[in-house]
């Protein structure tokens, strides 16, 4: 179970449909008991793909560390990363599954015409072969 | 002693440490030390070869090590070693 | 540290490895210092407000006139007669309520420069005069602290940054101030309205620049802008060294005095009084002096002072012109307040000798003729 204060969802819904038609990117910070995990803290992070970005993302290492020490300054964690699917759904899809990590929750937010339209979150198995749904509430 | 910096969700196997000090001369030195303390790291970073994970970044201080000696970079005492993930994605 | 709605703000800026939460995050430690909130202040103030610089300091004493809105963006039509510093306040508080604005509603000064510039950590100088230039100038070489410069007249700009550690000041540019009057203002010379606009922004980039300590900043370089031919160049800028920002030999002076800018006149000391009973001593001595009652025909007709010529206080400045400048003069009125007043209109006319009668008529009544009604 994935739980995201209001805050930083409205950060999230608000950065993904800013960048519409484009993927965006970012971090959630948070607390995590388990499987029970909290977003209290998302950051946009800058999409680093080079080629066409309405359909693929990528987030740079150093964006990611950069990410490691604010949450170790805030006294959080980071807890997942999330990113848009523009006009498409909020699934995991094959690149989304070999291109991640297995570490971290992933939420998918899905903006159709501009506008957010729903979410789902994803936990990847360690051999990244495939991902399994995790409850997701904002 | 470097300190090696552990991802949030990599924590459960280093019984919930969240830095651990690490001896070794290189980067592939402290890594080793490192999965020696605990072993339940390995497969977490390491691919069936020994070699780490295609999503596996290493920085010392602020520099990724594919660009220095990479596993042969040297580490000093008080450097800090991160593991970052390597994050893309997109639709189809 | 960046809250979840600083952090949805400034996105654009966080998603940049130039900036990131830790360059946000300097932006929202700095204190600025902006001097003038016209042409130049205006943008500067709007910008670096809308970049979340956190704490902005305004010193200005004007108020907004119609001819200021040709440039001065952060002032509206609705604005005018406001004071700057207000109009300016509301602007920026619009574009971002998560800053704080502290305002100095003064006229900088060598007194008081130094109390107001301390607290900041950079000053931007968005003046037009040599005096407050020079001022700033000093009182940055003195405190250390970077001035963020910026000048413009008619079609041309120039900025640069004076008194960062190791640069040149104003005066190693500027040893002496040009002779009064050879240099216009924008208010004789004309300015093209975007100019502030355009060179302001050069001074905003180089003070978000400073706090992010990126890139390389306009120290030591002169940059000048040509609005007519649409091209900037950069003048070398060294640090002289005979300079008092070398030999730290800097204090801060009178800087009118210092540009050639006569003083202005002494107030005239507070209106010299003399009481009911001397000016008695005076009639009694046959002494010259000419005796104004100021007060209304009305009030004349129920008592008055047998020697006084009555002219009431609205119609003193018409009459001035018919008056002696060299005679002796004690004005009285019912109280002694309105007397004052009327010592003051012969005064900045250039009268020497005006005594005001303590306590007026009442007091007259009561120390010197009961006979006199009181009312």
């Amino acid at each position: 179970m994935i739980r995201v204060h209001p805050e930083p969802w409205t950060t999230m819904v608000a950065h993904a449909e800013a960048t519409f038609p484009n993927e965006c990117c970012g971090a959630m910070l948070g607390t995590a008991d388990g499987d029970d995990k909290t977003v209290t803290f998302a950051l946009p992070l800058e999409n680093a793909y080079t080629g066409g970005q309405e359909d693929r993302y990528e987030i740079r290492p150093e964006d990611l560390l950069r990410v490691e020490r604010e949450a170790r300054q805030r006294g959080l964690d980071v807890i997942g990363i999330f990113h848009s699917h523009p006009d498409c759904d909020a699934y995991f899809s094959k690149t989304d599954l070999e291109n991640s990590c297995p570490w971290y929750s992933f939420i998918v937010l899905s903006i159709q015409k501009g506008k957010f339209h729903h979410a789902n979150s994803w936990l990847p198995n360690a051999e990244q072969t495939k991902a399994e749904q995790e409850p997701l509430e904002y | 002693m470097a300190k090696i910096l552990i991802p949030t969700p990599l924590r459960q196997y280093a019984e919930k440490n969240n830095s651990v000090d690490v001896s070794g001369a290189t980067v592939g030195e402290a890594l080793a030390s490192l999965t020696t303390q605990f072993p339940d790291l390995r497969k977490n970073l390491f691919n069936d070869e020994g070699k780490l994970r295609s999503f596996v970044n290493v920085y010392v201080n602020d520099e990724d090590i594919r660009y220095l000696q990479k596993d042969a970079t040297a580490v000093a005492d008080g450097d800090t070693i991160s593991i970052v993930p390597s994050i893309a994605g997109g639709l189809c | 540290m960046l809250t979840q709605e600083e952090v949805s703000r400034y996105s654009r800026h966080l998603i940049m490895p130039e900036v990131g939460v830790e360059g946000q995050e300097k932006l929202k430690a700095a204190k600025v210092l902006l001097i003038g909130t016209g042409g130049l202040g205006a943008p500067v103030a709007m910008y670096l407000a809308a970049a979340g610089v956190g704490t902005i300091g305004l010193v200005d004493f004007d108020v907004v006139d119609v001819s200021n809105l040709q440039r001065q963006v952060i002032h509206g039509t609705k604005d005018i007669g406001k004071k700057k510093i207000d109009s300016a306040e509301e602007t920026m508080r619009d574009i971002n309520p998560l800053i704080k604005i502290i305002k100095h509603e003064v006229a900088l000064t060598s007194a008081n420069a130094l109390e107001i510039l301390k607290d900041y950590d950079i000053i931007a100088d968005g003046t037009d005069n040599f005096p407050t230039r020079f001022l700033i100038n000093d009182a940055c070489v003195m405190l250390g602290k970077p001035n963020v410069y910026a000048s413009i007249f008619r079609f041309e700009g120039q900025a640069t940054i004076f008194a960062a550690e190791g640069g040149p000041c104003y005066r190693c540019l500027y040893p002496e101030p040009p002779p009064p009057g050879l240099v216009p203002s924008c208010a004789e010379g004309g300015v093209l309205g975007i100019l502030p606009g355009v060179v302001g922004l050069l001074q905003a980039t180089e003070v978000v620049k400073l706090i992010l300590g990126a890139g390389e900043p306009l120290i030591g370089r002169l940059m000048l802008y040509d609005a007519l031919a649409m091209k900037f160049r950069e003048l070398k800028l060294r640090k002289n060294p005979e300079c008092i920002c070398a030999t730290g030999d800097v204090k801060l002076i009178d800087y009118e005095q210092f540009c050639g800018i006569p003083k202005q006149p002494e107030p005239p000391p507070m209106s010299a009084e003399i009481s009911p009973k001397d000016v008695k001593a005076l009639i009694d001595a046959n002494e010259t002096f000419i005796l104004i009652d100021v007060r209304e025909t009305h009030e004349f007709q129920i008592g008055r002072i047998p020697t006084s010529t009555l002219i009431p206080l609205g119609e003193l400045p018409k009459k001035v012109a018919e008056l002696d400048p060299s005679a002796n003069y004690v004005l009285h009125c019912k109280m002694g307040g309105r007397s004052a007043k009327g010592c003051d209109v012969l005064r900045q006319a250039g009268f020497k000798n005006v005594r005001n009668m303590t306590g007026g008529i009442l007091a007259w009544s009561d120390q010197v003729d009961p006979s006199v009604p009181k009312y």
